[in-house]
């Protein structure tokens, strides 16, 4: 059976986060008036990324159950980790855990158990800054993309597939990505092909669909092209969505078209949530 | 307190996942002559301090058995979370430890203490989550608790906190069981991937859990070992800690 294969420490799994960072990312989120697409995506990969390691984190150490790569694309294309890890592509999460750029303090609402809500200080590691310029140079994106899981799949035969989470909020300025999408979905493991997930986030509000099954609901042919360059969900990944109250049915790909801030959160935590970790 | 000897032959096995070092088996068994007491307890793998919290857990139920009761069990829950928190408290930790201590360690578990009543021998258990307790008389499986189908296992149960505002919320998962005992009767205390196991091979009458039960009785480490390996292998066990203990009721006289 596909997509069962347990992730250990001997036998990790790969995230490969591509985030547009073109101009457009500078604008808010359709309805919004105030922060820019940027920065919200930057938050949610950087507190994606905390999840992981905490995920991995076994009392004292951590466990590299994962390899973890963010790629940055607007006018350049950039392994986007900061800090020590600036330049680096693929990651063992053990070192992205000892190595975020900083750690801010920010204010969290958390339940007070007594229905209210009290504001608690959180640690708030940072890996990603928010940028946004230049245009979307998405197939040489996913071109580096490609190369990233062609070599990790070479050296994990048995491993948990990879996962790569791919936001972005426009048209490719550099041709038509859909060709590479589906180099890198051919790329497997003994356990499944790669998985690719596209979120789409919009400037205006409205039209938004997320995880569907096939084409009606999409409006026009750039929708669809993004639709088909993305993989179906397993069905952990369908149960995940699911226990989200996310209607993912049989099918379902990852996939979200005029996504709004709720959905960037649900699709990286949807699609960091591999069920076999050991 | 009993002032007799438990009539019972009891033997152990606990090993670690494949892949893992010894020391990081979250499973953890306890027994308790004085007390006739047993416990299993399994460390939830992506918690904090899971192995610490197991280990508390069972030997400190074994020791207080009288703690079968849902409430009492509660309170010896809230003393060792009391326990936990004061283990971690200043210790120098790296910043995603801190983060992972705040959400507290979590474990199944499953106790078991006989008492004589002066007519004869009967149990009781406490469970939460997927360590279960079979009772096997005549060599025929005549109760399993709190799971008795493979199918049961794998959905996230609840399990037992270590954060005291956590606990009052398991309350209503813990499970309460008791029977009587007969001399020659068998009980098995089992972490998750081998109750799920034995389970479905007793269904499909697989050999190897009648031998798997008669290793684990005559305590031969190394060929319980290779039984599970050989399991995990054909893909019929999950691979993750195992945590077994076999208590066998002496014969009547």
């Amino acid at each position: 059976m596909s997509y069962s294969a347990e992730i250990s420490r001997s036998n990790p799994t790969c995230f490969v986060f591509v985030i547009d960072q073109s101009g457009s990312m500078a604008d808010p989120f359709g309805g919004e008036t105030q922060g820019s697409k940027a920065d919200f995506v930057a938050d949610v990969v950087n507190r994606t990324l905390h999840d992981l390691v905490i995920r991995c984190t076994k009392t004292e150490e951590i466990r590299n159950y994962y390899h973890v790569a963010v790629i940055g694309y607007g006018g350049a294309v950039h392994p986007a980790l900061l800090g020590e890890l600036a330049g680096r592509e693929l990651v063992p999460i053990g070192e992205l855990a000892d190595k975020p750029a900083r750690i801010e303090t920010r204010n969290k609402k958390v339940p007070d158990g007594a229905g209210g809500l009290v504001e608690q200080q959180v640690r708030f590691p940072v890996w990603l800054e928010a940028a946004a310029s230049g245009g979307t140079l998405m197939c040489e994106a996913l071109g580096l993309t490609l190369r990233l899981v062609e070599q990790w799949v070479g050296e994990h035969r048995n491993g948990f597939p990879p996962t790569i989470l791919h936001l972005t909020d426009g048209q490719s300025s550099d041709g038509d990505p859909s060709a590479i999408a589906q180099q890198i979905t051919a790329l497997k493991t003994g356990d499944g092909n790669a998985l690719l997930y596209t979120c789409h986030v919009s400037s205006t509000r409205g039209g938004k669909v997320e995880y569907p099954s096939g084409e009606t609901a999409l409006a026009d042919d750039f929708a669809k092209a993004l639709y088909r360059m993305s993989s179906a969900l397993p069905e952990s990944f369908v149960r995940a969505a699911a226990q989200m109250g996310m209607p993912a049915g049989e099918g379902a790909r990852g996939f979200v078209f005029n996504g709004d801030a709720a959905s960037v959160v649900q699709f990286f935590d949807i699609g960091t949530r591999p069920a076999n970790l050991r | 307190m009993p002032s007799q000897p438990p009539p019972w032959r009891v033997q152990r096995y606990l090993s670690q996942k494949q892949g893992s070092a010894p020391g990081e088996c979250e499973d953890a068994i306890a027994c308790n002559p004085r007390t006739w007491a047993c416990a299993v307890a399994d460390g939830a793998t992506e918690a904090f301090g899971s192995r610490h919290w197991a280990r508390l857990l069972v030997r400190a139920w074994v020791r207080h058995s009288a703690a079968a009761g849902k409430d009492a069990f509660l309170e010896l829950v809230t003393q060792l979370a009391g326990r936990a928190e004061r283990h971690w408290a200043g210790r120098p930790l790296p910043w995603y430890a801190q983060e992972k201590r705040l959400q507290g360690s979590y474990a199944a578990f499953a106790g078991l203490v006989f008492r004589d009543t002066g007519e004869g021998l009967c149990w009781q258990a406490i469970a939460l989550g997927d360590c279960c307790l079979f009772h096997f008389r005549g060599g025929a499986l005549i109760a399993a608790v709190p799971l008795s189908e493979p199918e049961q296992f794998g959905f996230r149960p609840k399990l037992l906190p270590s954060r005291a505002d956590a606990i009052p919320r398991c309350a209503g998962a813990i499970g309460n069981f008791e029977g009587t005992a007969a001399p020659g009767d068998e009980f098995l205390l089992l972490s998750d991937a081998a109750a799920c196991w034995l389970l479905a091979a007793g269904r499909s009458r697989d050999a190897a859990a009648d031998t798997f039960r008669r290793l684990l009785a005559q305590g031969r480490v190394a060929e319980i070992t290779a039984l599970v390996e050989a399991q995990r292998r054909n893909g019929s066990m999950r691979n993750d800690d195992v945590a077994a203990l076999s208590i066998i009721l002496d014969p009547p006289p």
